[in-house]
């Protein structure tokens, strides 16, 4: 056995240097590449099968010249590596993980990520339509997300501010997300998947380019799981709680629904997701492994998109939607079943123009109108009929804003924006966007970045009471702010390119729930000042056979200026290694992704161990046609551990899954 | 075998498979290496060529060399030298890089890299008033006014043509290429932000 060891040993490291050597990729020919390349005609050339380089790629600009630093994740990608939430897929962005409580998904952000915070951070968008809804301010990342992770294009993740153009939310990061449109489509796809803990998905979407210009999108899908049978914990084991086991209380569900038409220069797009938890852990004080205690969220919008792009590099943009949000709490107290529910409406007009002035100058300016028709929250008990709250809320802010990026010659960019937003609540605030790019080489990068940013509170934080039994409102909440500095260092290569950032992060007036002392009663106020700084570093890197491989590392501080205290769950290391390596010309992709996530404290100031997990997924395509199968396991070395939670759970940490298998097959016709 | 060896075979598999898969060698298990996108474009510009018919100038013989200027940040780099002083229709091909902002009246074909796009709308009027040909590849410049704009579509290189621009430039575009590009008619609906 030793030596049959040493010999396979032997025989593979010989093996690694062979394939580095190697000639003009393509056409395979004894031929000279040159003069094979000036014989192939233009049918031929069409047909060619191109890399996918890092360097001078479709997004290069965009992500170089960017008044941030932006990760870009494909579809592709999402394909590879069989990610199975939005979650999952942000978690492989250096600098960002996520903890999941069992009924919700939170992110957190170079070192911020407070338990209990519904994600209200961060901006999402859908092809330009805002996702956060105006009772939490919340984003809903997890199974409750609006979204297919099948019909995303692609994924852009600017770090940093982008008050200056999107205005609320856009505090730690802006998340875009692009949709598959119906011309990649071409016809039918269908979707059937199974996994680990009784889980079951289908989906079917259609798209289509018709040949008199009229584009659409249709995908309807339901996923249903069962959730892990038995769950543990430590602090229910006593035999009134069943001695700490929630026995199948996890199921998880959802039905979404999406379509986009376009024709001309007009789109229409419209989502809806209703997801169904049953919550197991007895957040809030609930009665303990009891089916009854569950959260169903419904989030829907519509819209209607005008685009036109003049001859001169013009471009007008305008939305029109109307969006919606439903939330439904059943919490049982000793049998009792109480009722927590909000609903969110609200209409959301803007418009944009964007150009070029003088050649030197590209500029955006644009307004946006919100009216917030619904904002009501109320909670009562189902028997007694007993009214804890019914708030009935609505207002209207608007916000107008300016950028432009200054071309300076010889590579320097100068880019600045300014936007006003206002609020019934607190009045008008400004927030400031500089950004100064230039090239020292000539694939080299270095950006200096300046901005601010808030978010409103939500009417959540500031209406929310329960006749005084344990929380008050605080209608006079201030937004909470941020300024940042961020210095970026970007390199490019043909096959690799990557960039190093350095940040130092200023909160004031951070919206935080806190007990009066006065009263003992739970309230937000605008009290803690945070300062985070940290180093990040993103490598990707492109071979010439379609390997890719993107690693992250970031190394974090977040402070807590009021106590000097570092924050909860802020980990100071984070690590990510993904690579897809496709095989028998790409009919199999091994995709093995590595996420290291450094030791954190709990909510109670103890430490929370760090840990390494590994998922591996095997995509098979084009073996037969136009079907593909993706195998993946989560967490293959069946790593325990743990994330901290907000302050509603017993709990301080809740066990996460062990190791957990999915087989998705895909068919298009 | 031991729990350790098994790790390091494991190891070294995983970087054989990395390495060999990532390399540009010939033929194997991976199949054929993906090629370089601008050597392919270029190839395409030499075809392009001998399907299109440029406005004459004046003082240059049949046989004056024609200009191709790749304009702003070169992504190409060695891609067009197969064709350096090839000839098409007689004329021997000359393909140099004009960093931005410098003069390129003199060029033939014009290739307008992403970072022009600042400069855009007046090179655009520049080269319909010389009668140059332009080429892109960027989303969105053939609606802009660039003649040719390369587009990728499942891995392959594909092409659009604004026939109203090169009309306006007096550059006669072949039946052949039409055939085989996408045409580009009036400001279509691009959901690219």
């Amino acid at each position: 056995m030793i030596r049959l060891q040493n010999f396979l040993l032997f025989f593979l490291l010989c093996l690694i240097p062979v394939p580095l050597f190697g000639s003009d990729p393509l056409p395979p020919s004894s031929e000279d590449p040159g003069a094979r390349w000036k014989r192939l005609t233009l049918e031929e050339l069409m047909e060619i099968e191109v890399a996918s380089v890092y360097g001078p790629s479709k997004f290069y600009q965009k992500v170089t010249e960017a008044p941030s630093s932006i990760t870009i994740i494909t579809g592709e990608e999402i394909r590879k590596f069989g990610w199975r939430t939005l979650a999952e897929v942000l978690r492989s962005i250096a600098g960002v993980f996520f903890t999941y409580d069992r009924t919700y998904s939170y992110l957190g952000v170079r070192g911020f990520g407070r338990p209990g915070d519904y994600n209200t951070r961060v901006l999402l968008l859908i092809d330009g339509q805002r996702i956060n809804e105006n009772i939490y301010e919340s984003l809903l990342l997890g199974n409750e997300f609006i979204l297919d992770l099948e019909l995303i294009d692609r994924i852009e993740f600017s770090r940093g501010p982008g008050s200056s153009l999107y205005g609320s939310n856009a505090f730690l990061a802006t998340v875009n997300i692009f949709t598959r449109r119906g011309r990649e489509l071409k016809g039918v796809e269908t979707e059937v998947s199974s996994g680990s803990q009784g889980t079951y998905k289908g989906r079917v979407t259609y798209g289509n380019l018709s040949p008199k210009g009229l584009e659409t999108v249709f995908s309807a899908s339901y996923y249903h799981s069962e959730g892990k049978g038995e769950l543990y914990f430590k602090e229910y084991d006593d035999p009134s709680t069943h001695f700490g086991i929630a026995s199948h209380v996890d199921q998880d569900r959802y039905g979404r629904l999406f379509a986009a038409l376009s024709f001309g220069d007009f789109i229409v797009q419209g989502a809806w997701n209703e997801r169904k938890k049953t919550v197991p852990t007895a957040s809030f004080g609930t009665d303990f492994n009891h089916p009854g205690n569950r959260v169903k969220d419904e989030r829907a919008y519509i819209n209607l998109k005008y685009r036109r792009l003049f001859f001169d590099g013009t471009e007008l943009f305008a939305r029109l939607s109307y969006d919606r949000y439903r939330y439904q709490g059943d919490y049982l107290y000793s049998g009792e079943m109480n009722k927590d529910y909000a609903l969110g409406e609200w209409l959301t007009l803007e418009s944009r123009l964007s150009g070029v002035f003088r050649e030197r100058h590209r500029w955006v300016a644009g307004w946006e109108f919100s009216d917030n028709f619904r904002q009501t929250q109320k909670n009562y008990y189902e028997e007694s009929g007993r009214v804890l709250l019914d708030d009935e809320r609505t207002g209207r802010n608007w916000g107008v804003y300016l950028q432009d990026e200054i071309s300076l010659g010889k590579g320097l960019l100068f880019n600045g924006g300014l936007r006003y937003d206002h609020y019934p609540s607190f009045g008008g605030t400004w927030h400031p966007r500089l950004a100064l790019i230039f090239r020292p080489m000539d694939r080299t990068g270095v950006k200096f970045l300046y901005g601010t940013a808030f978010r409103a509170p939500s009417v959540f934080e500031r209406y929310y009471h329960d006749q005084g039994i344990s929380a008050k409102p605080n209608p006079t909440l201030k937004p909470e702010k941020i300024s940042t500095y961020e210095g970026v260092v970007e390199q490019w290569e043909r096959y690799w390119g990557g960039r190093l950032s350095l940040y130092y992060y200023r909160i004031n007036d951070l919206i935080s729930q806190v007990l009066d002392p006065e009263d003992g009663l739970l309230v937000y106020k605008n009290i803690d000042r945070v300062v985070a700084k940290g180093v990040e570093t993103e490598w990707e890197w492109r071979g010439p056979r379609g390997v890719t491989a993107r690693f992250g590392y970031a190394y974090q501080r977040a402070e807590d200026r009021t106590t000097g205290q570092e924050l909860t769950n802020s980990p100071r290391h984070l690590a990510r290694l993904g690579v897809n390596i496709p095989l028998w010309g790409d009919k199999v992709c091994f995709s093995p992704e590595w996420s290291f996530l450094g030791p954190r404290k709990n909510p109670s100031g103890e430490k929370a161990e760090g840990f390494l997990i590994m998922n591996f997924t095997v995509l098979l395509q084009k073996v037969i046609p136009d079907l593909e199968i993706t195998a993946s396991v989560y967490n293959l070395g069946d790593r325990f551990y743990a994330d901290p939670v907000g302050a509603e759970h017993r709990q301080e940490c809740i066990a996460q899954d062990g190791r957990t298998f999915r087989l998705k097959i895909i068919y298009r016709f | 075998m031991g729990r350790k060896n098994f790790f390091i075979v494991g190891v070294l598999l995983f970087l054989f498979l990395l390495f060999s898969a990532g390399s540009e060698a010939g033929e194997g298990w991976f199949g054929p290496p993906r090629a370089n996108p601008y050597q392919v474009k270029a190839a395409f510009i030499y075809n392009f060529l001998q399907f299109i018919e440029l406005p004459a100038r004046p003082h240059q013989g049949p046989n004056a060399p024609l200009n191709i200027a790749v304009l702003g940040e070169d992504p190409f780099d060695q891609a067009f030298e197969p064709f350096q002083g090839e000839r098409v229709h007689g004329r021997p091909l000359k393909i140099q890089v004009v960093p931005s902002g410098q003069d390129c009246k003199e060029a033939h074909v014009l290739f307008l890299t992403a970072s022009e796009r600042f400069r855009l709308p007046q090179l655009v009027r520049q080269a319909q008033a010389l009668g140059q040909l332009t080429i892109g590849d960027t989303e969105g410049f053939a609606q802009q006014g660039v003649m040719i704009n390369f587009y990728e579509e499942q891995r392959k290189i594909r092409f659009e043509i604004n026939l109203e621009a090169a009309k306006a430039g007096r550059v006669v575009i072949s039946s052949h290429l039409l055939k085989l590009a996408r045409i580009v008619k009036k400001n279509p609906f691009v959901l690219e932000k």
